[in-house]
């Protein structure tokens, strides 16, 4: 600090210096707080009229990032070891077995570009088809991804009307009201929204997107009567479900395969 | 030439180094960036390097050079040097630009591996900031999406359960070069013309192509998007 006995030019220096300083910390505090990120703004959460919403309840719990299962495929365990057993009540087949359990490291790995989702997941036996319906519920409502896999590779190989009802069923959950929690609202940043809600609908889009491609594809599929009620009852669940591009996509379906 | 002096090479050669390993570790994350995310980030990065396309539009050509790993990486890795951990405003964020913290550092949040998004969606945030990240262009910023903003329906573009409108928000683009539009371009095609990718990766590109090109808020430019894409 400068005192009686410093020279006028060593005052003059540190005052100048103490006001640059002073000056920086203004400007810095003025830029942090009007400067935010390249993001947007967050929107006040405003609520829609759920009311005519299916009934089936979110469940509250917190999506599995499946971390502890990471950690303990880096100690090196053996993936049967690791993984869940079936939810169905059916005994798989040695084949079957093996396919559930790459399903379960593609599922951890959480590579959407693992190769055996297409060399591996085609053709599967019904009860490969059972046990993957039960293992749907089996996710947390907030594994959006996990849950649109499963239900991708069940309408991708849609056999029945077995499998087409697991599909309705798809319609009738209370639809994901936030990534984060599938129960409540969050605020919503405009910014990058859409995607989000893409991801909150995604087994709902997955489902419709394959069902499409079964139709322009496998057409003789639905020669059978009941197959092409059960794929109409389909789009009319899809059509009531409450979000826009669930039932814009429902629609161009059903204007174009005249369901 | 100058030959450098005694004191200048010393300096000269720790510069090469720095230069030289910062160029090998591209990107470097911070040290508060958890090892989770960094391994996702990684894997995820790794992933886009991989792919490869039969071929690629106009517009993909201009962007990002040919649909390839080779083209994606170059892309990621001359925008963005430094990733570290940020809350990017809170709310659903995933990851972000904060430009006076940096023009080549982004951001992501701890949603990156909470949030339940496709890998490709996860990668199209992150292509979508990385685009953020060019200062020659004034950091790409969005355009306020128009009064009324509307979709086919007539209807207001708004967020599904929260009600928000996006009209008069900054959540637009006007060009099919900014984020939006260079994110959508990519998205296609990789949905149209990527040759290595899985089923369910080829459907999510177009799942989320499909909602980025909404956000195009000029017709003209959508229709020429639109065009590009069906030109092959």
């Amino acid at each position: 600090m400068p005192t009686r006995n410093s020279s006028p030019s060593a005052r003059r220096t540190i005052f100048t210096w103490l006001g640059v300083g002073l000056g920086g910390c203004l400007i810095g505090g003025f830029l942090l707080i009007t400067l935010r990120p390249i993001h947007g703004p967050e929107a006040k959460p405003q609520g829609p009229d759920l009311s005519q919403a299916p009934a089936e309840k979110a469940s509250p719990d917190q999506i599995d990032t499946s971390s502890s299962l990471l950690g303990k495929l880096a100690e090196k365990k053996t993936a049967t070891e690791l993984l869940p057993d079936p939810p169905s009540q059916l005994k798989l087949s040695p084949e079957d077995q093996k396919k559930w359990e790459d399903l379960q490291e593609i599922l951890v790995s959480r590579n959407d570009n693992d190769p055996r989702i297409d060399k591996e997941f085609k053709n599967l036996s019904d009860q490969m088809h059972r046990t993957l319906q039960a293992q749907y519920h089996e996710f947390p409502l907030e594994n959006r991804n996990q849950r649109g896999l499963i239900a991708f590779l069940i309408a991708r190989d849609l056999k029945d009307t077995d499998d087409l009802e697991f599909l309705k069923k798809i319609y009738q959950e209370a639809p994901c009201l936030s990534l984060e929690n599938c129960g409540s609202r969050t605020s919503s940043d405009p910014h990058l929204s859409g995607i989000d809600e893409s991801s909150m609908n995604y087994p709902q889009l997955v489902s419709l997107y394959q069902l499409e491609a079964k139709l322009r594809t496998k057409p003789e599929l639905f020669l059978d009567g009941s197959m092409k009620d059960y794929a109409r009852e389909v789009i009319e669940q899809a059509l009531r479900f409450p979000v826009s591009s669930v039932q814009k996509k429902a629609a161009e379906i059903q204007s174009t395969y005249q369901l | 030439m100058k030959s450098l002096s005694l004191k200048q090479g010393p300096a000269a050669l720790l510069l090469t180094i720095f230069i030289t390993v910062g160029a090998s570790a591209v990107p470097i994350f911070d040290a508060n960036l958890p090892k989770d995310i960094q391994t996702q980030m990684v894997n995820d990065l790794q992933f886009m390097g991989e792919l490869q396309g039969e071929r690629q539009t106009e517009l993909h050509k201009q962007i990002f050079g040919s649909l390839s790993g080779a083209s994606y990486k170059t892309f990621f890795d001359t925008r963005v040097l430094r990733v570290g951990l940020n809350s990017c405003g809170g709310g659903n964020a995933v990851a972000c630009v904060i430009p006076f913290m940096g023009s080549n550092r982004m951001f992501l949040t701890n949603n990156f591996i909470k949030f339940s998004h496709p890998q490709i969606a996860r990668m199209m945030v992150v292509y979508h900031e990385a685009r953020h990240t060019e200062v020659r262009q004034g950091n790409w910023p969005h355009d306020t999406c128009p009064t009324p903003f509307l979709d086919e329906k007539g209807n207001d573009k708004k967020s599904i359960w929260t009600g928000a409108m996006l009209a008069g928000e900054d959540a637009c683009d006007s060009t099919a070069f900014g984020s939006y539009g260079s994110s959508t371009i990519l998205l296609k095609n990789v949905s149209k013309f990527c040759t290595n990718c899985s089923e369910k990766v080829k459907m999510d590109a177009d799942i989320y192509a499909t909602d980025q090109l909404g956000r195009i808020d000029r017709d003209d430019v959508k229709k020429s998007m639109l065009a590009d894409f069906n030109a092959n």
